[in-house]
């Protein structure tokens, strides 16, 4: 056991204070002896002194004594006798110095044997003075005298030593005792020195000792001061009459009162002021909880200073300090977990108003498989009412033959969950309370609902879904079928560029798998160079416009197929362009049989035609008498048979005009031509047969020197059709009338009959081809049924119409219109802009109005041309300069192609190298509004303007008097730079030569309103490759 | 030349038509024809005949009428005769094709034997000085 240091420096204090009163006591003592000593030794001392006068006092008398007897003199004598007191007194002074016992020691011998001296002294003296002083010399001289002296002397050197000896030995006694007294005091000295550095080493000690305890009670008692500060709950000490005593800053936060409220005020002051009547009751609680009759706690509701309620719950503990009985009350407010527990209940009615609202059914699953919660959908899609549904195990509502499997599945994702859909890839059944399933959807969530993991499930029907699915796929299926089993490529290509359809003929033509193709770039899947060409037609596409070409693919067999493409624009519901379809079909087929069909009905209408021309000759012969002249009957036979020849020629002739219209193989050889000229030659040739049928033709209005532009053997043929017909159909004597008048910009050719009209129910099939007005009436008439059908192909080309008007009995009007060459274009030099009449072109589509308006036109000094359809308005506004269009409400949206392309800035030069003059002249008229049009007839004529000349354009015939063409374009092209070149010729132009030209067109197929469509483009095209 | 009847040379390789032709120039209209059945056989024939008038068929086998034409051109004796053809096709840009080589006139098939010698008459009187 180990001594506190506070108690060892009591007891080492102790100690040192009796050692200290023991030495003080030895110091005293010693001092006492030691001041004895000197004492003892002053006297000692004093003896000595006084034996030492003595002795010298004795020397003196004897001195005196004996200078006395030598002289005798009374002097002497008195010294003598001074000297004797001095003896006496210095005797007197030893015997006071000398302490009693050796007083009685010394001092009778001393007293005897001065007195003894003193007597032979003052015997000696007297001895003198009565014998004189040799007598008393020789008594001195003896023994006895001297023997007093000596004596004396003696005894009084005794004494001296005699006390100096004793006086020596008390010296060294007290010199001990001295040195003994002054050990004890050093002695005792140190030791209370050192018990006095062990006192203050054991009082630091014991001073540390205190502080580091002071420390850990400060600090604990920092500790308990910061919890009972710092705790949420309000900490109240109460007195055993409920007083408060004390309180914590969180009891002043709670209530909202200063601690000087507080302090002293009765508990009572805790409680709303609406229950501190029921005081009692109150403080019985407390009593109750500080009994622990409810386990120290009790529940109840306080109030603020400012009045606020809130719920608390009050732990009560009791303790006995300083014989007083207290309480503890610890007072947690309990608004924050009331405020908790209806957040919690508000967020469970929303999260089951949020189950509710979702479309879907919701069940609520825990862990254990159990419906916790469902919404209203899952009742109706179930079936079960929602009592039926909580609690029971989520299995019931999965088809008996997968309940078993679903228990497995459901417990693997309570190992793992995290939100899914349930059974990708797999069709999920559901089973309602009938025992019906249903295919659904399952989205699997998990949520973490308190301590337990709970799976939030919506189930759709998807019922509806998969019906739509399964149609959508048939309907694809069906398509695919479809577009799969036709001859020609389609596909879908969306507004990126990126194939979302391609059906198998387009799968097998690029061999290619599908997945290649759908879903991929068009430019990745046909490559760069396949890209470059097709790019700028897919944007026509896109920008809206059905694009139609055709197109040379090399075969992988070495020859080439033929392509016909065509790209339908996709126009969604607001007018834009989100995808486009292609078409393309393979005509390499078809062409290579129309070639072939061609070549046959060539070689037919040849071969039919050798044998006919043999015997139409022969017939010929006969009937013409060549072999001697035929009998009446033969000769009517002959006849017959040779109109029959010749119905067989025309009708050959008839098949192969349709044939070559159709295949767009007939050439119509344009130039100016002068319309009543060709209808008097019409009526010349018809004039014959008309004749033949009793009757004749009579021109009842004319317009002479009114020109078109046509090929006058057509036209001839169209007039010969309509006039023959006329004829055929009029009476007997009847008249076929033909009148020629302006109608706008056009200029109308009539045919008039007066025979029975056409009948109702041919009016509708009067071009078609091999039509006739019945079979009966065609015999009879002798047509081979495709006369009107020709003529009007051949009208149309010529970019007119062809119509009739007609009434049962009334007759019959044949017309075709066709557009009026304007003087000026007829002209080589062009009348200046004033001698012409300006234009206007009117374009309505109601007949009647238009004219009234072309009327007003005219009238107020204008040209009008008037129109009713968009192709017509086109070609007129390409022909002719107008100084303002007259539109019909809907028609002025179609006008829009009509109406684009100024004339360029600057007016092109444009070269025409053609060898006929004519043709030559047509073209520059039509082309004159474009710019400068120069003429050459030859390459040579070419080569030497285009040296001197800058040409924008270069507007070529091919076949040329002194060679090709080509050879010129290839020249051109060996240059830097050259004119953009467009050819117009006979022939169409082979698909290699199209790289070094801009355009081609064909004489025959090609319209001249179509040639300055293109020229125009072509300049409008830029200048890139302009020298 | 006007009392001297026209000499036609007369190419047609169909012999029902060249029998035809033969009497409606010669018979009927009373010209002097030579009519050959081939190419080769008017070659033969024309340094000897001398023809005012060349009146050839356009299709026919080995040698066509163009290089019949062709031919007959470089013969000094028909080099500068003029030339008519005879066609079953009469396809304007055919008439066309073949005046541009150098014909006067297309004669169609079938042709009006009865009319064929005025015919050439009339083109020959119109034929090109």
């Amino acid at each position: 056991m180990r001594l506190a240091p506070a108690v060892l420096a009591r007891a080492v204090l102790a100690a040192g204070f009796v050692l200290f009163a023991l030495s003080g006591a030895a110091a005293l003592w010693s001092i006492a002896a030691l001041r004895g000593a000197v004492e003892r030794q002053d006297r000692a001392q004093a003896v000595i002194d006084a034996a030492g006068v003595a002795i010298h006092d004795l020397h003196e008398l004897e001195l005196e004594h004996l200078r006395f007897i030598s002289s005798g003199q009374a002097a002497s004598w008195n010294s003598v006798a001074e000297d004797s007191k001095n003896l006496r007194v210095t005797l007197d002074a030893l015997e006071h110095a000398l302490d009693a016992p050796a007083r009685a020691r010394h001092m009778p011998e001393v007293r005897r044997e001065t007195d003894a001296y003193f007597a032979v002294v003052e015997a000696a003296a007297r001895a003198r003075r009565e014998r004189g002083r040799d007598a008393v010399l020789d008594e001195l001289t003896g023994a006895a005298w001297r023997a007093r002296f000596v004596r004396v002397e003696d005894t009084l050197k005794t004494l001296k030593s005699t006390t100096l000896a004793i006086a020596r030995a008390e010296s060294a006694a007290s010199e001990r005792l001295g040195r003994r007294v002054s050990a004890l005091v050093l002695g005792g000295s140190g030791v209370a020195l050192l018990l006095l550095i062990v006192f203050v080493v054991l009082l630091r000690r014991a001073r540390d000792e205190r502080q580091v305890f002071e420390r850990q009670l400060r600090r604990s008692e920092e500790q308990l001061r910061a919890i009972f500060d710092n705790t949420a709950d309000a900490i109240l000490l109460l007195g055993a009459d409920c007083t408060i005593e004390f309180a914590n800053p969180a009891a002043l936060t709670m209530f909202g009162r200063s601690a000087r409220e507080l302090q002293g005020s009765p508990c009572m002051l805790l409680a709303p002021a609406r229950t501190r009547e029921a005081n009692d009751d109150f403080m019985r609680r407390m009593r109750e909880a500080d009994s622990g009759a409810t386990r120290g706690c009790m529940h109840t509701t306080l109030a603020r200073a400012d009045g606020a309620e809130f719920p608390a719950e009050i732990r009560v503990g009791g303790f006995v300090l300083a014989g007083q009985r207290k309480l503890t009350c610890i007072v947690r407010d309990l608004s924050a977990e009331a405020a908790a527990e209806r957040a919690k209940r508000e967020i469970e009615e929303k999260f089951q108003a949020l189950l509710e609202s979702a479309p879907d059914a919701m069940l609520v699953v825990g862990r254990s498989g159990a419906i916790q919660i469902v919404n209203a959908q899952a009742e109706r899609l179930f079936g079960y009412a929602r009592a039926e549904l909580i609690g029971q195990r989520i299995e019931l509502l999965v088809p008996e033959r997968w309940r078993a499997a679903h228990a497995g599945h459901r417990g693997g994702f309570m190992r793992g969950p995290r939100a899914r859909a349930m059974g990708a890839h797999v069709d999920l059944y559901a089973r309602r309370k009938d025992g019906s399933e249903f295919p659904t959807e399952i989205s699997l969530s998990p949520v973490q609902g308190g301590n337990e993991v709970m799976i939030i499930s919506a189930i759709r029907d998807i019922t509806e879904r998969k019906r739509e699915e399964e149609a959508t796929r048939a309907r694809e299926r069906f398509i695919r079928t479809i577009t799969d089993n036709i001859p020609a490529a389609v596909t879908y290509v969306d507004r990126d560029e990126r194939y979302r359809f391609v059906n198998r003929a387009y799968v097998d033509w690029l061999g290619i798998p599908r997945e290649s193709i759908e879903g991929h770039a068009v430019r990745e899947v046909i490559g760069d160079a396949a890209y470059a060409a097709l790019g700028p037609k897919l944007a026509c596409a896109f920008a809206g416009e059905t694009v139609r070409y055709e197109r040379t693919q090399p075969d992988p067999a070495g020859g080439s197929r033929e392509l016909a493409v065509t790209l339908i624009p996709d126009g969604d519901a607001q007018g834009g362009v989100v995808g486009q379809y292609a078409l393309i079909e393979d005509v390499t087929e078809s062409k290579r049989l129309a070639r072939l069909k061609n070549e046959f009905v060539s070689t037919v209408s040849h071969e039919l035609r050798t044998p006919l021309t043999s015997i139409r000759g022969s017939l010929g012969l006969l009937e013409g008498g060549a072999t001697g002249p035929l009998g009446d009957r033969a000769k009517t036979l002959v006849t017959l048979a040779r109109q029959n020849c010749e119905r067989l020629g025309r009708l050959i002739n008839d098949i192969l005009d349709m044939e070559k219209i159709e295949a767009g193989k007939m050439v119509f050889d344009s130039r100016p031509v002068d319309l009543m000229g060709l209808i008097e030659e019409a009526l010349a040739a018809n004039e014959g047969y008309a004749r033949g049928h009793a009757t004749g033709f009579a021109v009842t209005t004319a317009l002479p020197g009114v020109k078109v532009l046509g090929d006058k053997d057509r036209l001839i043929q169209v007039l010969t059709n309509l006039l023959s017909n006329a004829v055929k159909f009029s009476p007997p004597g009847a008249c076929v009338e033909v009148a020629v008048e302006r109608r706008g910009a056009r200029i109308r050719v009539s045919v008039i009959d007066h025979g029975p009209g056409i009948s109702d129910e041919f009016r509708n099939r009067i071009f078609e081809k091999f039509s006739q007005a019945d079979s009966s009436d065609a015999r009879k008439k002798g047509g081979s049924g495709l006369g009107l059908a020709i003529s009007k192909m051949i009208v149309e080309r010529h970019g007119g119409e062809l119509g009739f008007t007609t009434g049962k009995g009334e007759g019959t009007t044949f017309y075709f219109d066709l557009p009026e060459m304007s003087a000026r274009r007829n002209s080589a030099q062009p009348p200046s802009r004033g001698e012409e009449r300006r234009r206007v072109l009117v374009y309505v589509n109601e007949q009647e109005a238009g004219k009234r308006l072309a009327d007003a036109i005219d009238q107020a000094g204008f040209l009008a041309d008037i129109t009713d359809n968009k192709e017509s308005a086109e070609r007129l506004f390409d022909s002719h300069r107008y100084v303002a269009v007259a539109l019909g409400g809907a028609e002025a949206g179609l006008l829009r192609s009509v109406l684009v392309e100024p004339t360029p800035e600057r007016p092109a030069s444009i070269l025409h190298v053609e060898d006929d003059a004519d043709m030559r002249q047509v073209i520059a008229a039509h082309l004159e509004p474009l710019g400068r049009v120069d003429g050459a007839a030859t390459l040579t004529e070419a080569r030497e303007r285009l040296a001197h000349e800058h040409y924008d354009l270069l507007l070529l015939d091919i076949g040329l008097p002194d060679g090709s063409a080509w050879s010129l374009v290839e020249e051109l092209q060996a240059r830097p730079s050259w004119p953009r070149i467009v050819v117009f010729s006979a022939e169409a132009v082979a698909a290699e030569r199209m790289a070094g030209v801009s355009a081609a067109l064909q004489k025959s197929r090609d319209s001249e309103s179509r040639l300055v469509e293109t020229v125009k483009s072509v300049l409008a095209q830029g200048q890139g490759r302009k020298r | 030349m006007d009392g001297e009847p026209l000499r036609i040379l007369y190419v047609e390789d169909d012999d029902g038509i060249r029998t035809i032709g033969e009497m409606a120039l010669a018979d009927v209209g009373g010209l002097q024809v030579r009519a050959c059945a081939s190419g080769a056989e008017a070659l033969a024939a024309a340094p000897s005949f001398r023809p005012d008038l060349l009146l050839l068929d356009v299709m026919m086998p080995v040698m066509d009428g163009l290089a019949t034409l062709k031919a007959l051109r470089e013969l000094p004796q028909t080099a500068g005769v003029p030339v008519v053809f005879m066609t079953a096709k009469v396809m304007p840009n055919e008439v066309e094709a073949l005046k541009r080589l150098g014909a006067i006139e297309v004669v169609p098939k079938p042709f009006d034997p009865m009319a064929l010698a005025d015919t050439l008459r009339a083109i020959w009187r119109r034929r090109p000085q």
